[in-house]
């Protein structure tokens, strides 16, 4: 039962999309609105996991007074007393959206605008390494951005018509190729594993048949 | 210059002070932002799916509209939970075979109609008439599509084999354009974030700039 069984739910989750979307039957009892909203909540369901994995990590570096636990406590305090007051207020809470406004905004705005510093040195050290390849990759980079930036259509107004041709087609193509590839990959494994083939999901069962 | 009086615009700064301090070294203020972060961007997460999706469905969809069905997704996804039950831990996998047998299904059903769309839209006529700059575009688009769906084929030799070899090694630059064209995009994004964070410090919180 352990094994087959998992196995079992998952054709039948496959099998209900499908027969949502293909069969008039399916369309008619607007089977898709039932499975939607059970594969909604079962998902919803799962909110407390990361949450409970933070609480154990970082609880066990409080017990153990583990070098920095002072910041497992910040994290843990910040984590559960602001879902509290998310229940407690709502989403729309006055405190709630005061801690997002102010804390949680400026925290993850800032967490991204510093990766433009480490990109910029990751685009130094790809154009350290003289391939040719790496140097069409910098120039295509460097066209797109001098076409977008006000600065480059001062410096030469074609710039923004270079730009937006690279996007429209090398760009497109390369992406396209690449989009259908990933394409029949996804196919091809979502028919691996509602037949069973591929098993990896269900974790120490053996990643998948041959 | 008019500095802010408002106390979630200097902790918004603060943070933000916080999070940058990490471009010169790893440092105890970092430290104390990145876990704030961490913790309420997790109780963010869990609050948003308690508010808009879990409370609903028992106070109204369960208890008020008597949809009693909908029980059986929450103690299904409950399951989930017994991953921290060693010895009990296989029953987690019944949740987990849900996700990925009914988004495998959601794959197979719904993901052919937009890709053919896109690779019905990838083979246009390449003379375009009285357009001599189109059509070079057409053939130029076609050409790199090609060489990037022959760059991912892995079981042909493309060292030997020339019908495959010359091909991919076009794909092969139109990759690197498009993701070069990629990388500029993000570069662009990245500066674009951290200029709104300058324009909060300067702006909100100085008062130096409107």
């Amino acid at each position: 039962m352990r094994k087959e069984l998992p196995l079992i739910i998952t054709l039948i989750g496959g099998l209900l999309a499908m027969v949502g979307k293909w069969t008039v039957w399916g369309d008619h009892i607007k089977l898709l609105t039932y499975t939607d909203q059970f594969d909604t909540l079962v998902g919803v369901m799962a909110m407390m996991v990361g949450a409970i994995n933070l609480t154990r990590i970082h609880g066990l570096n409080v017990q153990r007074r583990r070098s920095g636990y002072a910041f497992s406590i910040v994290l843990l305090v910040a984590m559960w007393a602001y879902f509290v007051l998310g229940v407690i207020e709502g989403y729309q809470g006055k405190n709630f959206r005061w801690i997002y406004n102010n804390l949680y905004r400026n925290m993850d705005a800032t967490m991204f605008s510093m990766l433009c510093f480490y990109i910029a040195s990751a685009a130094y050290r790809a154009f350290r390494i003289r391939t040719r390849e790496a140097t069409v990759l910098l120039i295509a980079a460097a066209l797109v951005m001098l076409g977008k930036a006000p600065l480059g259509e001062t410096i030469w107004a074609k710039f923004g018509d270079a730009s937006n041709w690279i996007m429209r087609i090398p760009n497109t193509a390369s992406m396209r190729g690449i989009a259908i590839g990933a394409y029949l990959g996804g196919f091809v494994t979502a028919l691996r594993i509602l037949l069973g083939i591929e098993r990896a999901h269900l974790g120490g069962m053996g990643g998948s048949v041959q | 210059m008019h500095i802010s009086s408002d106390y979630g615009v200097w902790l918004g700064a603060i943070l933000t002070f916080f999070i940058l301090s990490y471009l010169y070294k790893e440092n105890p203020f970092f430290r104390f932002a990145e876990h704030l972060f961490v913790g309420v961007a997790t109780g963010f997460g869990m609050t948003g799916d308690w508010d808009q999706y879990l409370k609903p469905a028992i106070t109204k969809d369960i208890i008020k509209d008597g949809k009693f069905w909908e029980i059986l997704p929450i103690l299904f996804g409950l399951l989930i939970y017994f991953q921290f039950f060693p010895k009990l831990s296989w029953l987690a996998r019944f949740p987990m075979s849900w996700w990925v047998g009914y988004g495998s299904g959601y794959v197979l059903a719904f993901s052919p109609a937009p890709f053919i769309t896109q690779i019905n839209n990838s083979f246009q006529r390449f003379a375009v008439d009285g357009s001599p700059g189109q059509t070079i575009n057409n053939i130029i688009f076609w050409v790199m599509l090609m060489g990037t769906l022959c760059y991912f084929v892995f079981t042909v030799n493309r060292e030997k084999n020339k019908v495959f070899g010359y091909p991919a090694w076009i794909g092969r630059w139109a990759i690197m354009i498009g993701l070069g064209a990629a990388f500029g995009g993000t570069v662009m994004a990245r500066i674009s974030l951290f200029i709104g964070r300058l324009q909060f410090l300067l702006g909100n919180w100085l008062g130096a700039v409107k």
